[in-house]
């Protein structure tokens, strides 16, 4: 796979000056290739940095020129940008290698790559995994999506794996990528701003398992268990009962056990992390962990010791029988369900919802909503579609900002409900980005406690 | 394609409460009303009938104004006001305005008569309401800013009380004044206006020998029980006639001869005598269940940052509250004599069908609250 390295003699073109166009310029500048940069914004936000640091990368901003795409031996996009411009089709239909930043670095490392992506939970997987490995004592370098580029992560000497993050824009741009185990963790509408259907969503996300070595694969979802092929090692996992040695869970006596086969792993309860969704999330790090041949006794210490990402469904407080839950994270309807149902007890969940929308389906929040949720508040640019899937036995309100919403909660709640702030939305209508949002959650909880 | 608002979308308390009051009332004026209706025109439902018309006409004017969105009030409010104190100055003008019992208060719309002071009450909220709109985050700042509102409405005031109807000018001040602090007035500057409207009333009062007069008579009503106290002794008497569960609907004595327009400012005490202090503490409590909802609703409209919704909605929650404190409290000799009418109970069509608006405009804020039409452009960053 390393053999393409031989065309990597010319001129590199770089669309988008972000923290990846970023990296990519300092990995191909230390390579000694010719580097040039564009972005379609007039300040994208590496540009200082760039200037500065590389000061011979040619760089052009506000626009996309024609002439320097046509000049490039390989353009590489960064996961911002749009394959669907019509420029860049028009050079793809030139033969213009386009790639993106992971594809780059498949092409250049030789160590084992674990690749992780979903819909939902993939970073959650990508530190549950990386620290099983650490727990077994393996050096791992951890990126992607989630923090570092890719090309950042490279040392030398090599880890024992590279651990990767990967969004479905990451995977559009990668073509032979071979990871040592992969999965693809759940597939819910999303983003479907940027595709023109659900379909091409998938196929951006199945391309994570080209390659020959492991498919981890979630049974319970429909599209991701139609894609295994015989001729593959695979390993499963479920919320139900597994079957033959793949993993799953196992209730017996009112107790909820992970499970390898019929073999019981761990009781549920000696976990930090609740919900169903953490419990997928578990087992697919199990998964992952066999196919990386970790030994069991660290996992399962690695896993009883997590206490889950800052911003995914992160207790703030709890106060007067009222839990304060911050899942800012949940930037789409899946992750915002998952939550839900992973917290609600009866009808005790008051929730805090609402951004920019990304074109996303409410409709799927309707049964959720009724089941378990008693009030929702509805914050952010896009509160009108989420109201008109609001159904009658769920009392909403608008609120203009989080203090307000959380002051409303705080007049709602009695003891024993949940205050789940889960927006199912993305949050750059109000805040920089979910961080923000969460930071700011938990900043007027703590205000109006105190 | 946006959700169609259902009858059970409705604030259920508010609409509960406003419901069995009004139900109440009418049961209570037709009872209050049938022997003095019966020697005056001979038909002893003739009031009965006429507040069930005015409150079928209110609540078909609450339906329509349900349909408004607020904004189109805001941008009405300070048209509304200037119209009020027109109609205010009518009132005034020798054969225009009708005069009962020396107080010119009506202006005669052929069957009825329109008591233009119910209405000022409803338009000063709204207008209050929008100018702290439009004020909003800057109340803090000038002294002045919180004076000019306050200029339109002291002349109102001044033709409410050439009228004279003291009872709605302390109301419509009151109300004004709680608007003014919830609506974030710096407090040396609302401490200044309270001193104000202290002064002014007790200049009032000490020009005004029977104000003065009222207020002794409240002090002790057994003093002269047969002269200026005699309505309240014998509102007291209704009270202590009714004991805990009250003589019986239909049964009151003290409605017969003793408590003149019983239906009317007086028609609590019916009600004690008739359903006992039962049947008085429930519709208290009814009372406190409407200016309940009518803050909450206040409060998440403004935490949805709605703020003419929100003022509106306290507005109208203080206005009912305090009216029908007073009332009860002047029924009970807890208060002096006002010309105030119990809200949504009391007979009278001005009154009533203002009640079912302002109602209508509640139920408008909670609605506009709970169901963003338009947040994108309320978005705050």
């Amino acid at each position: 796979m390393i053999n393409n390295k031989q065309k990597f003699t010319e001129t590199f073109l770089i669309i988008g000056l972000g923290q990846t166009g970023l990296s990519c310029a300092r990995f191909l500048v230390k390579k000694g290739y010719v580097v040039a940069v564009m972005d379609t914004r007039d300040k994208p936000p590496a540009l200082e940095v760039l200037q500065a640091e590389l000061p011979e990368v040619l760089v052009r901003t506000g626009g996309l020129s024609h002439d320097w795409m046509l000049r490039s031996d390989t353009i590489i996009l960064s996961p911002g940008v749009d394959p669907r411009l019509p420029e860049i089709k028009a050079a793809r239909e030139l033969g213009i290698e386009i790639i993106g930043d992971v594809e780059l670095f498949t092409r250049y490392i030789t160590e084992p790559v674990i690749a992780i992506t979903g819909s939902n939970g993939k970073s959650t997987v990508t530190t549950m995994i990386a620290e099983m490995a650490v727990m077994a004592g393996k050096n791992v370098q951890v990126g992607g999506n989630l923090g570092v580029p890719a090309l950042e992560l490279i040392i030398e000497p090599g880890p024992d794996f590279y651990i990767l993050e990967l969004s479905s824009f990451q995977l559009e741009t990668v073509s032979s990528l071979n990871a040592k185990a992969a999965v693809v963790l759940n597939i819910s509408p999303d983003h479907l701003d940027r595709y023109d259907n659900l379909q091409q969503y998938q196929n951006a996300k199945a391309k994570i398992y080209v390659g020959s070595d492991t498919m981890i694969i979630n049974r319970d979802d429909p599209v991701v268990n139609s894609w295994p092929r015989d001729d593959r090692r695979q390993i499963g996992f479920t919320l139900n009962t597994p079957k033959d040695n793949e993993f799953g869970l196992i209730r017996d006596e009112g107790q909820t056990y992970l499970a390898q086969g019929q073999q019981k792993l761990i009781d549920t309860e000696k976990l930090q992390i609740t919900g169903k969704h953490n419990m997928a999330n578990a087992l697919a790090a199990l998964a992952l962990g066999k196919a990386m041949a970790l030994p069991m006794g660290a996992m399962l210490q690695s896993i009883s010791e997590y206490r889950g990402l800052p911003h995914r469904c992160q207790l703030v407080a709890k106060q007067d029988g009222i839990r304060w839950i911050n899942d800012s994270k949940a930037t789409n309807v899946g992750a915002c369900i998952a939550a839900i149902e992973g917290l609600a007890n009866n009808k005790n969940i008051i929730l805090i919802a609402g951004g920019i929308a990304k074109d996303q389906e409410f409709s799927a929040l309707n049964p959720v909503l009724s089941e378990y949720v008693k009030t929702i508040l509805i914050i952010g640019q896009d509160a009108k579609l989420i109201a008109e899937s609001v159904p009658n036995n769920v009392m909403q309100y608008y609120c203009q900002d989080m203090a307000s919403a959380l002051q409303q909660a705080q007049l709602e709640a009695v003891k024993g409900d949940t205050v789940l702030l889960s927006p199912a939305c993305a949050s750059f209508d109000m805040y920089d980005n979910y961080i923000k949002r969460g930071d700011s959650f938990i900043h007027s909880v703590e205000e109006l406690l105190t | 394609m946006s959700k169609v608002i259902q009858i059970y979308d409705f604030d259920r308390a508010l609409i509960f409460a406003a419901g069995t009051l009004l139900v109440i009332g009418l049961i209570m004026v037709g009872s209050a009303s049938i022997s003095i209706a019966d020697s005056k025109f001979n038909q002893p439902l003739f009031y009965f009938n006429r507040q069930l018309i005015f409150a079928l006409v209110g609540i078909a004017m609450a339906a329509m104004v349900l349909t408004v969105r607020l904004e189109v009030w805001r941008q009405l409010a300070p048209l509304m006001l200037l119209i009020g104190v027109g109609l205010l100055m009518l009132v005034l003008i020798p054969g225009i305005g009708r005069e009962v019992n020396g107080s010119r208060r009506w202006l005669p719309l052929g069957p009825v008569n329109i008591q233009v002071a119910e209405i000022i009450k409803l338009f000063s909220i709204v207008y209050v309401a929008d100018y702290l709109h439009r004020h909003h985050g800057q109340l803090h700042g000038s002294f002045f800013k919180v004076f000019g509102p306050l200029v339109l409405l002291g002349v109102a005031a001044i033709l409410l009380l050439l009228q004279p109807d003291m009872g709605s000018v302390v109301v419509i001040l009151s109300t004004v004044l709680a608007m003014l602090f919830l609506g974030g007035a710096r407090l040396d500057v609302f401490a200044a206006l309270m001193i104000i409207f202290t002064g002014l009333f007790t200049v009032l009062v000490w020009f005004a020998p029977y104000r003065l007069q009222r207020l002794q008579t409240f002090m002790d009503p057994w003093q002269d029980p047969f002269g200026s106290g005699f309505q309240l002794t014998q509102a007291l008497i209704a009270f202590g006639r009714g004991d805990w569960l009250g003589v019986g609907l239909g049964s009151s004595m003290q409605k017969l001869f003793y408590l003149p327009e019983a239906h009317t400012d007086f028609l609590y005490s019916i009600l004690a005598e008739e359903l006992g202090l039962v049947g008085a503490i429930i519709t208290l409590i009814l009372f406190s269940i409407f200016v309940w909802r009518a803050l909450a609703i206040g409060r998440a409209a403004e935490l949805a940052g709605q703020v003419f919704g929100a003022q509106i909605a306290y507005g109208i929650g203080v206005w009912i509250g305090l009216q029908a404190c007073v009332n009860m409290g002047v029924n009970m000799g807890v208060l002096p004599t006002k010309g105030l009418t119990l809200p949504l109970m009391s007979y009278g069509g001005s009154s009533l069908l203002l009640t079912c608006l302002a109602i209508a405009l509640l139920c408008r804020v909670d609605l506009e609250t709970r169901f963003p039409e338009q947040a994108s452009a309320r978005v705050k960053r």
